[in-house]
């Protein structure tokens, strides 16, 4: 048996070691939830457009107010236009406050201490208008159909490192990007739900079942969310022995409310109680 | 591999202030860890399923981890006692679904091998598992579970001669 191999990887390949590997690796973490590719900032271009908005935009409201400080304004612009990759990006920071004061819709993640520390405000971005709103390239995402997720589904290899400007990255992107919804999205909201499920669905059933249920249930949730967050439906079936679990937990899932995206996501939510 | 821990301690640093892409990062890195010591000592349907329920455990108690350095072994912990507890409550044989049938016969085999590496020596089925099943390298497995590498490089070649001779004996 080479040591080496088996330790590491490294000098000649033992040929058993080397066949157990393959055959194990049938067993892999394989459920494929796959990182949703997304456009991501679209470099010059759109640092120039943006630009052009902001000044647009200053300069008009400098006008109508009679103000003399454009000057101190457009600092953050000009760094936008020379379209460095560090450049703050002002719809990444704009679009997810506008769309939640739109939709009324609570993001459990607005005041996570990290979701815009990363991305800190510009003093003149809140005027800035968005120029790619209802635009083909913004509503890219919601066009397509929405993908089968699963939300702790993920990929044991390296996550995609595309990261150039025209390239993609991600559903583990920052905060700031975020466009779709991704596990770390989908994960808090759902362990928050997890003693509620246990004590207003799961005790009531398993109080209720008869002795010959199964002494445990599987219940796989599939959500329907919308872009807002909001959950378009909630579909659970009724695991053996246990009526009314599985659509106790799809009409609490209902009211859930996940971060806002781009164009929302359809996942599946594996439940498994025991007794 | 003290990069690959620094990385680790700045991510779950920032996992524990509520850094969700942190987080992300660490589910992204660790999968394959809590995944092999599952599979270690359950199904494949079960560990698939559990690996979900250690990561959103681990991000509620998060925050009461004292030493970000012991992410991997706390991790790891968490990872075998959800499986002991699944174990423990698992309905007996006759009273659940059968799983349905495999018929790939290659699949049937891994679940076979698989099968030899849980009836070894606790201390020889996660290295097992987490090199072969998984692949992840010896150092890797070191410094995840937050073993020495001596042993875990004992503990690989003591299982692999194990497993060997339990393989040939069932032949």
């Amino acid at each position: 048996m080479n040591s080496d191999y088996l330790w590491d990887g490294t000098g000649a390949v033992d040929p058993e070691v080397a066949r157990l590997e393959e055959l194990l690796s049938e067993l892999r973490y394989e459920r494929d939830w796959q990182p949703v590719v997304r456009p991501r900032r679209r470099g010059p271009i759109i640092a120039a457009l943006a630009a052009a908005a902001c000044v647009a935009v200053l300069v008009t409201w400098s006008a109508t107010r009679q103000s003399t400080s454009v000057t101190s304004e457009p600092a953050p612009t000009s760094a936008a236009a020379a379209g460095t990759p560090e450049v703050v990006n002002p719809f990444a920071n704009e679009r997810a406050p506008r769309r939640a004061r739109s939709n009324d819709v609570v993001n459990p993640f607005k005041s996570a201490p990290s979701a815009n520390k990363s991305t800190p405000r510009s003093p003149g971005s809140a005027e800035v208008v968005d120029p790619f709103k209802g635009s083909p390239r913004a509503t890219h995402s919601a066009s397509k159909p929405a993908e089968l997720l699963d939300p702790f589904k993920g990929k044991t290899s390296a996550p995609p490192t595309t990261t150039g400007r025209n390239g993609v990255v991600n559903s583990w992107a920052t905060s700031a990007d975020k466009k779709s919804l991704g596990a770390s999205d989908v994960a808090p909201v759902i362990a928050r739900q997890r003693s509620e499920i246990a004590s207003k669905c799961w005790t009531p059933a398993r109080d209720e079942a008869p002795k010959s249920a199964p002494k445990s249930a599987r219940v796989v949730l599939t959500l329907r969310i919308a872009a807002s967050g909001r959950v378009l439906s909630a579909t659970a079936s009724d695991p053996a022995g246990y009526p009314g679990l599985g659509s106790c937990i799809a009409g609490r899932a209902r009211n859930w409310v996940f971060p806002v995206s781009s164009s929302g996501a359809t996942i599946n939510v594996p439940f498994i109680f025991s007794r | 591999m003290r990069v690959v821990a620094t990385e680790d301690d700045s991510l779950v640093r920032a996992a524990q202030r509520g850094d969700q892409v942190a987080f992300g990062r660490l589910f992204e890195r660790y999968t394959r860890l809590v995944h092999g010591v599952l599979l270690s000592r359950l199904g494949k349907a079960d560990a698939d399923d559990l690996t979900q329920e250690v990561f959103l455990v681990a991000f509620e108690k998060l925050p009461a981890l004292a030493e970000p350095d012991s992410f991997g072994a706390w991790l790891a912990v968490i990872a075998r006692n959800r499986a002991t507890d699944f174990l423990r409550k698992r309905p007996r044989e006759s009273e659940i679904l059968p799983d349905l049938p495999t018929f790939d016969p290659r699949r049937a085999e891994a679940e076979q091998v698989l099968e030899v590496i849980r009836g070894l020596p606790e201390a020889y089925r996660e290295p097992l598992v987490l090199r072969l099943e998984e692949g992840m390298t010896g150092p890797e497995i070191a410094a995840r579970t937050g073993l020495t590498p001596d042993s875990a490089r004992v503990n690989l070649h003591r299982g692999m001669k194990l497993l060997k001779e339990r393989m040939k004996s069932d032949e």
